[in-house]
Order: C-alpha cells, then structure tokens, then sequence
C-alpha cells in the first residue's frame, strides 16, 4: 500500500497562499496549481477550503483583489500582497521555521 | 496593523451586497470553467471534463456560504433584517403604529417642553463667578439698602489687596423715549467695568468704554434683545440710532442678546454708563448696588472684615449697620421655585401615563401575534431571537415618537410661552430666547426616551419569555380570548393610569380653587374703569412738600384733562403694591413697638378708589395732627374700644408730644393677595408730598384698556424728566399678584387635558379588545337566555371597576403629594374634599364615556352571525 498523501497541516494554508502571491498576483485556479507543483505533488488545495481562506484573508486586509487576464487569457480575479500582507508573511515564515527547528529537535533527541 | 482596510472592506461588504454575491458568483465559474478546461486538454470530452470539475470542486452552494461568514459582520446583517422586517409589519398595522407614536409623541413631548421651560430657572441657577459678591448693607430694620459711593466705596477702593474690581449700578429715575415719544421700559446705570465684570460681551457693537463714565461722554446707550425686536425691529444698523434717556440724546452703541443670563436686579432693557460724581462734601449723594471681585485667594470672610475694619465717615442720618457679602447666586430668588418642581412632577406623571399605555398597546398587538410567534418557536426560532426583534419594534416606534414628539413639544412650548409671558419675564427670562427649544436639550430627553423604549417592553419581553408554545399554537386565533392572567395584566395597567391621572388632575384642581380664591379675596377698592400711574420724580424737584405738592396739582389738572378721565386722585402707591413704604415704629397703648407703614392720599382719593371709611371722617388737604388709620392697625391699637378721637404715639417720642389723633378708620388695602394686610397710618398730603408717588385715574367709560399711551404722553409733556415706571388698569393689578399661579395653572390644564385623553384611549382599548375578544361567549350567553342589556351591564361594570380601583389608588396617592404643594395653594388646603370628589368624578364619567362604545357593541351583537361564523 502506497503510502498515504499528506493532508495539509491545519493552519498552514494562509502561510502557503502568502508564499504563493508574493511572487506577484495569481486567481484561486493558479494558486491551487501552484502549491501543488511547487509541493512537487504532494500537496492539494481544495477549493473548499482555498476560497473561504482567500475570502479570509481579504477581509483581513492581507491580499486583494483585482479583476484581470489569467495566463490562460481568461478574466480571472487576481490577488495581490498588501503591505499587510507581507508583513503577515514574514511573520508566519518566522514562526514556521521555529516550529520546524523544534519539532526537529524533538525528533532527534528523542 | 492597518484597520482601515478591513474596516472599509466590512462595510463595503454591508452596503454592495448584490455586487459581492455577483462576483463571488462569477469568479467561482471561471474557476470550474477553468478546471475543464484543463481536464479537456489531458483528454476528456468537454462534457465529461464539466462534471469532473464540478465533483472536484464540491458543493457550490455550500462554499458559498462559508466564503459569505467570511466577510463583512453577520450580526449587524441579521440586525439591519430585523429592522426591515420591523418596518415592514409595522407599516403593515398602521393604526396600531399610529396609536403608540401619537400616544409616546405626547408623553415625550410634554416632557422635552416642561424640561426646556425648567431647565433655565432649576438647573442653570448659577452661572455667575464664584469670585463676586454684592455688598449688602444692612440697616437696624434687615432691609437692604445700597452702597455710598463717596463715603463708603472710596474707602473700600483703597484696599486694593483685598478688593479687585468694583461693579457698580443704579436705576435712574428716568424715561427713555424715542422720537418724542415715551416708552415703558427699564432702564439701568452701570459702570464701564460691569459687564466684563459677570463675563458678558455685547452681540452686536461694543460695551461702554473706560471713560464713559464721565458726564458729557455718557451719551451712549446699550440696549437688550427684546428692546432691539421691539423698537428697532431687530435691524442691523440699530447703531448709530438715537433715543432719548431723560433729557440726554443717547447713541445706541451695542446689542445683548444674553442679557436674560444676568441676575434680575440687574435686567434692564437699556443700559447707560453710570457717572460716578464724587462730591465729599454730601456723601449720600449717590447710592448705588455694588458688586465687587475678591482678590485671587481672599476668602468672603477676609473680605468682609476687611469692610468692618475700614474707616468710614457715614453720613449723620445714614443707618446701614452691618456689611456683607452675598454670593449672586443667592441674590437671585425666584419667584415660587417650587412650582417648576410640581410641574416637572406632573409631566413625569403623564409620561407615566403614556408609557402604561404604550405597553398596553404592544401587549395587544403581541396576543395578536401569540399564533405567529408560537409557530416560529416551534420551528426552532429562538426565544432570545423573538424578543429582540420585539425590542427592536419598540426602539423603531420610539424613535417615530420622539421625532413626532418634537412637533408636540415645539407647539407646547409656543403654547407656555403665551401663557406664562409675564411669568417668564417677572423670572428675568427674556421670552424671544425662550421660543424654540434647541436641539440638545431635545438630544438630553431623545436619550430618556430610547430608555423609556426599553421600558414599555419589558412586560411585553417577560409575556415572551414564558410564552407556552403548545398554548399558543392550540389557541388558534384566539378564538378563547386572552388569558386571565394577561387580562389581569392588562386591566391592572389601566388602574395605574388611573391612578397617575388622578394625581395630576388632583394637583389642577387645587390650583383651581386656588386660583377662585385669589380672585375672590377682597382688595378694599374698586377695580373697574380705574387705572395707576407710577411715577418717579427727579431728584432737583425736592426743593419742598409745598413746591412738591403744587407741581403735583398741576400735574393732577393736566391727568383730568386726558380723554375719559372723570377724577384723578393721587397718594404713595399704596393699592396692591410691593413697593418701598416709608415706615416707622409706633408705639402700642401697652407700649411695644409696631412696624407701622406711612401713606398719604388727597382730599378725593375715597371717591376715586372707592376705598370705605369705616369710622370717623376724612382728612382735609392740611390737617397736620390728625391721621387716619387702618382697620388692622385701630384693631390691634385700640381692640374693640371705639378709636376716634384716641391719640397714636410714635415709639419712644418724648413725653411732652401729645401724638397724632385718630380721625377715622379706613378699610384694609391690600398690598399683596396672600398675605394679611399690614399697620398703616394714613396722613393729609401737605406735609408728606415728598412721599407721592401714584395716581388714581378713573374714568367714565370703558376706555381704560386703551389709555395707557394717553397718560404717559400727558405726563411726557408736562415733563419729560418724570419717570413713568408703570401704568397699570387696576383690573388688572390683582392678575399681577397671580402670574405665577396663573403660569401653573393653565400648564397644568394642559397636561390634564393630555392625560385625561391617554387615559380614556387606554381605557377605551382594554375594554374594546376584551369586547372583541369575548364576542363569542356573549354570543352563547346571548343563545342561553341573556339580554342585550346585562352584557352592555356586564361590560360597563368591568371597566368602573377598574377604575373604582384606580381612583382609590390615585387618590391614596394624592394625599401623600399634595402636601408639596402647600405653599402655592392659598386658602385651600392640600386634601381639599371637593376637588377630590370632583377629581374622582370626573374620571368615573370619562371611564363610563370610554366604555360606553364597547358595551353598546357587546349589547347589540348578532348571535345567528357570531355562532355560523364560528
């Protein structure tokens, strides 16, 4: 038996969606495609969860909207970083790697 | 971190919903349009790629709604529903709506009007600096008497560590005129300091200026609000004009609008710069009312023994004994404070009133709606829900109210205006300030009444709370009636309005037979067809008694000849006046000292006045050692012993003055309605015409309304330098006595009115829906054998008996606050038997007229009709 895809760890959704948009703006479609190829396959955004994030997000101030043109030349809603955004970014990249590098050392002196 | 963002994108959220939905809408199917797309190019048929899409992506819907939880504030969406929907029923019943805001509008109303028309007298009292004071003297007898500026301000001057600023006025004995024709006004001297001193700026123009003060430079006037309405018709380019202060031509040089905030000694309609004369050589020269500034940190303590410790020369005959240092707000008395008080309770009653009735109303439209209600609790509404939205009906009908109530309080306040015009001025409330109530005294009672909206539903929310589903959903329509205990509810709040209008309609009565006894109470002369002139005569007439009394001759011959006059008479203002008397001590045959009062009237004043002499005979114009006295003074002088003839002494007059004798005894005068006429001594003219200061015209037809122009222009032209301080119809002089009843009164007429009408609505809609609602059951009683007339008995009978019991209530409560009436009743006291019954009556009849309509419905109903129909 295969071993089982990873689900996304709860909480790492918004960290991912920032990562993904500050690379410029990108629609709901593009940014699900992208955590998937740049997770190398591993990792899959339902839509049922990337849109409430996205709406989320927005709300907070973090990313917005704007209507525009996809790669694939259709009219698609663009989000974009704020200033907020970014700074939310750095943030959680922050905390991230401090979960990771104590978990780790869990893991190894254990 | 950045609020706003959010902020905006929330309540853009609330006001774009339709556009949200649209785009959320549109970007979730180019997203799935998207997706096919994608699987078409790895190999599927479109058709096939369309459904993968959509099985991937799930529920739209659903998505949907959690995409919506995301934004904007759920809560606040769900309140602006309720809202809509709370407009949208209530507009539904449109006279049920109608009933609570008409009903709330004139609680609120007449509580916003009575709190404007209080506000000024009892919770602005004192707006004056702490740190100024009025100096007071004081003479052997407590009555105030002004300061000496030569003998005694200059001395206090020189302590100038103690003593800041000196504020000095004085009313002059003049008349203004303008245009050649006099005007009935006040007018007042003050020094250039004095309105800077209470913090007071002209609005238009300037205030005097530093060396104003000095004769021939004090040809400047400045005049108040109502003077500048009045006589210039509120025009801008007053300044400049001229008007005629006793003989001087004076520049109006500036406007107050805010005069009526300065105390009422010191309201005047024009004010002139005060020529400070110094002349040591006769110090009591000039008397003014002084105000004075303490230096920062002298208390009035210091001060005052500052003044006992200064070395004053007084004048031989100057009897000020003590000085003190009255604060201004103590200086300001309001005549009856007391009354605001009463009339602040009685609209708190009538609000009272129309809150019971507002919840009544409620409570009806809430049994209405009992099947409604019952049916949304069962499908999972929840109770909290229900009763918000109730809340937020009463808070919607509130805010109608209060807008409404606006309207109400405006017309009101129009209507007290008028009433209590001379009221407010004897007040020194200047009445054109006073029209129009201002929008943050409205803001103050708009606050009061949100709160009231909580108020009226709390009864309504309790019903709600305890709601029993399964009762109301079996009830139907309501087909069994209300339940006894909301019945009982509901007719218990009909007792308390009773009882509410009780106690107001109770407080009117009293005024009512208070004011029958004020216009009952004998004056001791005849009022009609007669008018007085008050007058002041300039001071470079005292040369004499006999040049004094021959000018006042002339005088007299040229009243006579104004058109109509059939007499004039002349005498000191001793008809209903609360003006200075000369007095003295007299002795009593047992030798104790009386207060006497000293007048003195000619040789026709009992012809003219029809004053009664009781005894004896009438003085001639020269007697010297004969008097006449009054009935008061010959009862406590002489008892019953006969006093024609007996002699009276003055207190502690040397032994070998045999005293006046008595020529004849007159009725009592009155000189003010409620208190007892005092010791007067009555003398020949002659000697006393320095103390002559009235005249009694009396005419032979009706014209003595319209005269008032004709005397001041003949007393102008036989001398301008006459002041005319007033003239009065002596009608009219007993209705003076009383404007402050009179002002309570007619409100408290008013407020009655309104509350007798709420309480009758009240009633008359209780009564009505139990009709309504037992229309079934008198339809069986009817079938059994009952006659039309025992349910019209059987209705009239439930409503008497609510107010049977709201009348004893009332009344039980009424005799427990009349009693703070006391003081503005007179000769009434406070648990008056007939206003009681008359009170109590006049609700049983307005219960019975309420009830009159529902009863005849009861008595005439159709039992074929009712019973097919059920």
């Amino acid at each position: 038996m295969p071993p089982k895809k990873p689900e996304l760890l709860s909480g790492t959704l918004d960290l991912l969606i920032l990562r993904v948009l500050n690379g410029g703006p990108l629609h709901g479609f593009a940014i699900a495609e992208r955590i998937h190829v740049l997770s190398r396959d591993v990792l899959t955004v339902e839509e049922g969860s990337l849109y409430p994030a996205l709406y989320r997000m927005e709300a907070k101030g973090w990313i917005e909207p704007n209507w525009g043109i996809s790669p694939r030349g259709r009219r698609a809603k663009l989000y974009a970083l704020t200033k907020d955004g970014r700074k939310q970014l750095e943030n959680e990249q922050q905390i991230w790697s401090q979960m990771v590098f104590a978990i780790g050392d869990v893991l190894k002196n254990t | 971190m950045n609020w706003w963002r959010p902020f905006r994108y929330r309540v853009g959220a609330l006001f774009s919903k339709r556009w949200l939905e649209r785009e959320m809408a549109d970007e979730i199917r180019e997203h799935l349009e998207e997706r096919a797309e994608h699987y078409v190019q790895s190999g599927m048929s479109p058709e096939e790629a369309r459904f993968a899409a959509q099985r991937d992506f799930g529920g739209v819907d659903q998505l949907k709604e959690r995409c919506r939880d995301q934004r904007g504030w759920m809560w606040l969406e769900s309140l602006a529903k309720d809202f809509r929907f709370t407009v949208r029923s209530l507009a539904k019943s449109p006279g049920f709506s109608l009933a609570i805001v008409g009903t709330l509008a004139l609680g609120i109303g007449s509580a916003v009007a009575i709190y404007h028309a209080v506000d000024w007298v009892l919770f602005r009292a004192n707006p004056f600096p702490a740190d100024i004071f009025a100096v007071s003297n004081t003479d052997q007898s407590g009555l105030r008497v002004g300061c000496l500026v030569d003998a005694q301000i200059r001395i206090y001057r020189e302590q100038s560590n103690v003593f800041k600023e000196w504020g000095l006025s004085s009313s002059p004995e003049v008349n203004v005129s303008i245009a050649g024709s006099p005007i009935a006004t006040h007018c007042l001297d003050i020094s250039p300091n004095f309105f800077p001193l209470l913090g007071i700026a002209p609005a238009l123009g300037r205030g005097f200026l530093p060396g104003e003060d000095v004769e021939g430079k004090n040809q400047v006037v400045v005049i108040s609000d109502f003077f500048w309405q009045v006589h210039f018709a509120g025009s801008p380019d007053v300044l400049g004009q001229k008007i005629v202060v006793g003989k001087m031509v004076c520049t109006v040089v500036g406007v107050l609008k805010n005069n009526q905030s300065l105390l009422t000694n010191f309201w005047a309609e024009v004010y002139r710069p005060l020529v400070c004369r110094v002349n040591p050589a006769k110090p009591e020269t000039q008397i003014v009312e002084a105000l004075v500034q303490l230096q920062p940190g002298v208390t009035r303590a210091a001060a005052e023994s500052a003044m006992a410790g200064a070395k004053i020369d007084w004048p031989a005959h100057w009897i000020a004994k003590k000085q003190t240092l009255i604060p201004l707000a103590e200086l300001q008395k309001w005549n009856h404070p007391e009354i605001y008080w009463i009339l602040c309770g009685a609209v708190g009653f009538l609000y009272a009133i129309a809150c019971l009735n507002a919840t009544n109303l409620l409570l009806v439209r809430q049994l209405g709606r009992k099947r409604e209600l019952s049916v949304r609790l069962a499908l999972g509404g929840g109770r909290w829900c229900i009763i918000r939205q109730v809340l937020i009906e009463s808070f919607c009908l509130s805010l109608v109210s209060c807008a409404a109530g606006k309207i109400v309080a405006d017309g009101l306040n129009l209507l007290f205006v008028a009433l209590g015009q001379n009221t407010l001025q004897l007040n020194g409330l200047s009445w054109a300030t006073f029209v129009g109530i201002s929008w943050s005294t409205f803001a103050i009672l708009a606050g009061v009444a949100l709160l009231t909206s909580i108020a009226i539903v709390l009864v309504p929310a309790a019903g709600l709370w305890r709601l029993d589903i399964q009762k109301g959903l079996k009830d139907g329509g309501g087909g069994i009636g209300e339940s006894r205990r909301l019945a009982r509810l509901r007719g218990g709040l009909v007792v308390l309005q009773i009882a509410f209008a009780i106690l107001l309609l109770t407080g009117a009565g009293l005024m009512v037979r208070t004011f029958q006894k004020l216009n009952d109470v004998r004056l001791g002369f005849e009022t009609d067809h007669r008018v007085k002139a008050w007058l002041g005569f300039p001071n470079s007439y005292s040369t004499g008694a006999e040049a004094q009394l021959a000018m006042i001759k002339r005088l007299q011959d040229d009243l006579q000849r104004v058109p109509d006059v059939a007499d004039v008479a002349f005498g000191t203002d001793n008809l209903m006046s609360e003006n200075y008397h000369p007095f003295t001590s007299m002795e009593m045959p047992d030798g104790t000292p009386v207060r006497v009062e000293f007048d003195t009237f000619s040789a026709n004043y009992r012809e003219v006045t029809g004053v009664v002499l009781k005894r004896g005979q009438w003085l001639d114009e020269t007697s010297q050692s004969e008097v006449i006295i009054n009935e008061t003074f010959a009862a406590r002088c002489f008892g019953d012993k006969d006093p024609i003839g007996q002699a009276v002494r003055l207190a502690g007059a040397p032994k070998q003055w045999k005293g006046w004798t008595v020529a004849g005894v007159v009725g009592d005068m009155r000189e003010t309605l409620r208190s007892a006429p005092g010791y007067h001594i009555y003398f020949s003219p002659g000697p006393w015409a320095l103390n002559i200061s009235s005249f009694i015209l009396r005419f032979a037809g009706d014209s003595s309304d319209s005269s008032e122009t004709a005397i001041r222009q003949a007393i102008f032209k036989f001398d301008p330098d006459i002041a005319v301080y007033d003239v009065i119809p002596l009608a009219e002089i007993r209705y003076r006595g009383m404007y402050n009843e009179r002002f309570a009164l007619s409100v408290l007429k008013v407020l009655s009115a309104i509350a007798l009408f709420l309480t009758v609505v009240g009633i008359f809609s209780v009564v009505a829906y139990t009709v309504d609602t037992r229309m079934n059951e008198f339809g069986v009683r009817l079938a059994m054998g009952a006659q039309p007339a025992d349910l019209y008995r059987l209705v009239m009978k439930r409503g008497l008996m609510a107010a049977a019991i709201g009348i004893v209530l009332g009344i039980v409560g009424a005799l427990a606050l009349t009693r703070f009436m006391q003081s503005l009743l007179f000769e009434t006291t406070p648990y008056d038997p007939m206003v009681f019954a008359a009170v109590a009556m006049l609700l049983l009849a307005a219960t019975a007229a309420a009830c009159w309509l529902p009863a005849r419905r009861a008595g005439q109903v159709d039992v074929t009709k009712l019973l097919r129909a059920e």
